[in-house]
């Protein structure tokens, strides 16, 4: 009976422990109090003994207790250690120091309680008795100067070490939870994913393989240098089970695309399902296929090649994505070219292999510049320069004081070694992951490393031991997502009116036909935003012949040079549809042709000039990390260029983004 | 000051000895803010930290990025011992938001 009624009391101990802990805390604040409080409960178990099938379960509370303790008193080691120096130099009479005296008394009987602490903890029946972990590699050794004796952190490494694999697995959350919906991102050689619209836990995942992998020389992840990915991970993983899902999701939910880029088709090649150029210029590549023919008649297939030729030319130096990304900053000419993008124009239905897309001059249907002549959508721009201030005084500071704040519950970082974890359980699962990652044949280097560390990274993230990890650490970890999402969204309010901004840009096209005379087209646009994120773009363009084309008999008037003048407009607004961002736009274009227009066979359509009048209405459904979008259009028209009827069509295809592909298969 | 460890951001200083940390963006707005013994404010662009060391000393850095393309800061603390220049130079990657922990320690 007795017995019983201690398996009872001890099953309830550990049960109550967090909250009776948490409780304690919330009571009082006084350090001195918990103190107490804690040698009380160690005395009261330690007085008991435990019976046989709950020897394991009071190990673990007497120690867990005592861990509690010895980090309490390792802080008043650290106050009073700092008391007594700064009254050593700041004080001279005898009353003080007399009392830097009795503080040296008290330090010394603290550390020598300290010690007695530290060795139980590291001699616990509990520790001893947990088999060490097959898998688990030893830290690396420290350096020399960082051999001095720690007690709390060779305490922490002593028990940490000894969870087993199997005992942290046991403790994460199920697959079917812990695991990503969302397919994994690659990193590229900078430490960012590949895919076009990652979330906060793909750039956290890369960042941190990045950062590991470019070590200098500790290839471990590190609190003092990787402290807000491990938060990320953490958001994601153990809020999404402990309580806090909505942050969870805040964190691994994929980032929405910018809606003023030109991926597609200009508007004037065939096969274009938008009737309106946008401003706004991929940095490096866009790729575009889309089918469909939004202004004439025979339907074909156009693929677009869109790039931005400073980062070509630094392509072919073999300098790399972002060395030359970087080397731009500094150069007035590479900062022109980073403000153009060159295009060309594939149709695929033209030359010796139709249907098959070869990339040859038969093939090349149009070739396209823009430049960019004003961009206040960059948040660089000066105009933005205060409110940016602004946020970094408010926001970023109210951020700031909740890293700190979290840093000092999370971590033990006192001691002249690398910060541990507060609690074993994320310790042991950080070694595991440390040594799995040490475990990395050295001689893979750049993006595979990377990569290979990603996967490493992202495996162990699903085996974080949720279950073990105390309420402190939980709370310190909601409290900084809490925070970061609402800095977060501040930011994005900064930046959303900064997408409102206005631009303006030239396009030049150069139609190349394969009968008909070649033409150009410049094509002005301006660009703003409104409310909402609403875009609204402009168009007014004029084209003319390369050579006037031939009489349409030999006794009529030979056609002119310019063959019209069009005006368009778009609005563009992005609209969520469940957990999806569709954008949707309405567009309208007037066209003047000034003469007769021309088949691809180069004979002139007689009675073809006059007004073209067209409205369209279309939507992007995205899907998510794959940067993959499928534009749909519903055009209606009073005629087409050569036929005088009235013509309804839908339009369809796909877009995604080169950069993202670019990156993943860059050889350098 | 000289540099414990370069990866965890670990000195060695003495007392009284003045440290400053420089910090400088590339592609990306200056949102930078810092904490110094519990004191959290912004690091204005082309400001400096300036400050005396008085004891063990945690100076704690958060670092953000407004272009999804990838920005960078240089971080440079002196005046370190054996580092060229006496200069010792990290560079913060992102995004994401960044956090770094550099401790100083005194003899």
């Amino acid at each position: 009976m007795k017995k019983r009624f201690l398996c009872i009391l001890l099953a309830a101990t550990i049960l109550l422990a967090p909250v009776i802990n948490a409780q304690a805390q919330q009571g009082s604040s006084n350090p001195e109090e918990q103190i107490k409080q804690y040698r009380n409960e160690i005395k009261a178990l330690v007085a008991r003994t435990p019976p046989a099938e709950a020897v394991d379960d009071h190990g673990r509370a007497v120690w867990k207790l005592r861990w509690e303790l010895h980090t309490l008193l390792q802080q008043k080691i650290g106050a009073l250690k700092k008391d007594i120096h700064d009254l050593r130099t700041s004080t001279s009479s005898t009353a003080s120091a007399d009392y830097v005296r009795r503080l040296e008394k008290i330090l010394g009987e603290v550390e020598t309680e300290a010690g007695g602490l530290n060795s139980d903890l590291t001699a616990s029946p509990i520790v001893a008795s947990l088999p060490r972990s097959p898998v688990a590699k030893p830290s690396p050794a420290p350096e020399p100067e960082a051999m001095e004796t720690s007690e709390a952190i060779n305490a922490v490494r002593a028990a940490a070490s000894n969870f087993t694999p199997e005992a942290l697995r046991e403790a994460a959350a199920p697959p079917e939870i812990a695991e990503s919906e969302l397919p994994a991102s690659e990193c590229n050689d900078r430490g960012l994913p590949t895919s076009t619209n990652p979330s906060e836990y793909d750039r956290s995942i890369c960042r941190l393989a990045s950062n590991v992998s470019n070590a200098r020389t500790r290839q471990e992840i590190l609190f003092s240098r990787d402290e807000a990915n491990l938060f990320s991970i953490l958001i994601a993983k153990l809020l999404k089970t402990r309580g806090g899902e909505s942050y969870a999701a805040f964190i691994t939910e994929a980032q929405e695309a910018r809606l003023d880029q030109q991926i597609g088709a200009a508007p004037t090649t065939d096969g274009a399902t938008s009737i309106v150029s946008k401003g706004g210029i991929p940095y490096l590549f866009g790729f575009a296929v889309e089918n469909g023919a939004a202004q004439r008649t025979e339907k074909d297939t156009t693929v677009t090649f869109r790039f931005n030729p400073a980062g070509v030319i630094k392509l072919f130096e073999k300098k790399g994505f972002i060395t030359g990304f970087q080397e731009t900053e500094d150069d007035a000419a590479m900062k022109f070219l980073r403000k153009t993008a060159i295009g060309l124009s594939f149709d695929t239905s033209r030359g010796d292999t139709a249907g098959v897309f070869t990339g040859n001059r038969q093939q090349l249907s149009a070739v396209s510049a823009q430049i960019e002549f004003l961009n206040e959508r960059d948040p660089r721009h000066k105009r933005y320069e205060r409110e940016w201030e602004e946020f970094v005084a408010n926001e970023g500071v109210a951020l700031g004081r909740r890293v700190w704040a979290s840093t000092i519950e999370t971590f033990n970082f006192a001691e002249n070694k690398p910060g541990t974890f507060k609690d074993l359980a994320l310790q042991a699962w950080l070694e595991q992951t440390n040594g799995l990652i040490g475990d990395l044949d050295r001689s893979i280097v750049g993006v595979e490393r990377i990569n290979r560390i990603a996967a490493i990274i992202r495996k162990q993230a699903d085996l974080i031991p949720v279950n073990l990890v105390d309420d402190e650490t939980v709370a310190a970890i909601t409290s900084f997502a809490k925070q970061f999402q609402a800095y977060t969204e501040k930011k994005r309010s900064l930046l959303d009116r900064i997408a409102k901004g206005k631009v303006f840009s030239l396009d030049y096209l150069n139609k190349r036909e394969v009968n008909a005379p070649d033409t150009s087209s410049f094509t002005f646009i301006g660009a703003t935003g409104t409310s909402g994120r609403v875009d609204l773009t402009a168009n007014g363009s004029f084209t003319f012949f390369h050579q006037r084309p031939a009489a349409l008999t030999p006794a009529g008037p030979r056609p002119g040079r310019f063959r019209d003048f069009q005006f368009a407009g778009q609005l563009t607004a992005p609209l969520r549809i469940g957990e999806t961002q569709v954008d949707f736009w309405f567009s309208g274009r007037y066209e003047r042709l000034l003469e007769d227009a021309t088949t691809f066979g180069g004979a002139t359509v007689p009675d073809t000039k006059g007004d073209i009048a067209i409205g369209q209405f279309g939507f992007n459904i995205p899907i998510k990390s794959l940067g993959i979008k499928f534009p749909v259009s519903f055009t209606v028209a009073n005629r087409t260029e050569l036929v005088k009827e009235k013509e309804v069509r839908g339009n369809f295809g796909f877009t995604f983004n080169w950069d993202t592909l670019f990156s993943k298969l860059k050889p350098f | 000051m000289q540099l414990i460890d370069f990866d965890d951001m670990r000195f060695r200083g003495a007392i009284g000895e003045e440290v400053t940390v420089t910090v400088e963006a590339e592609n990306t707005v200056h949102i930078v803010t810092f904490t110094l013994n519990g004191e959290t404010r912004p690091l204005p662009e082309g400001e400096i930290i300036r400050f005396t060391l008085e004891g063990d000393t945690v100076l704690q850095m958060t670092f953000d990025f407004t272009d999804d393309d990838g920005g960078r800061y240089r971080v440079g603390l002196r005046v370190v011992q054996g580092e060229p220049d006496e200069e010792c130079v990290y560079f913060v990657d992102g995004p994401p938001f960044a956090i770094r922990t550099f401790r100083i320690f005194v003899d």
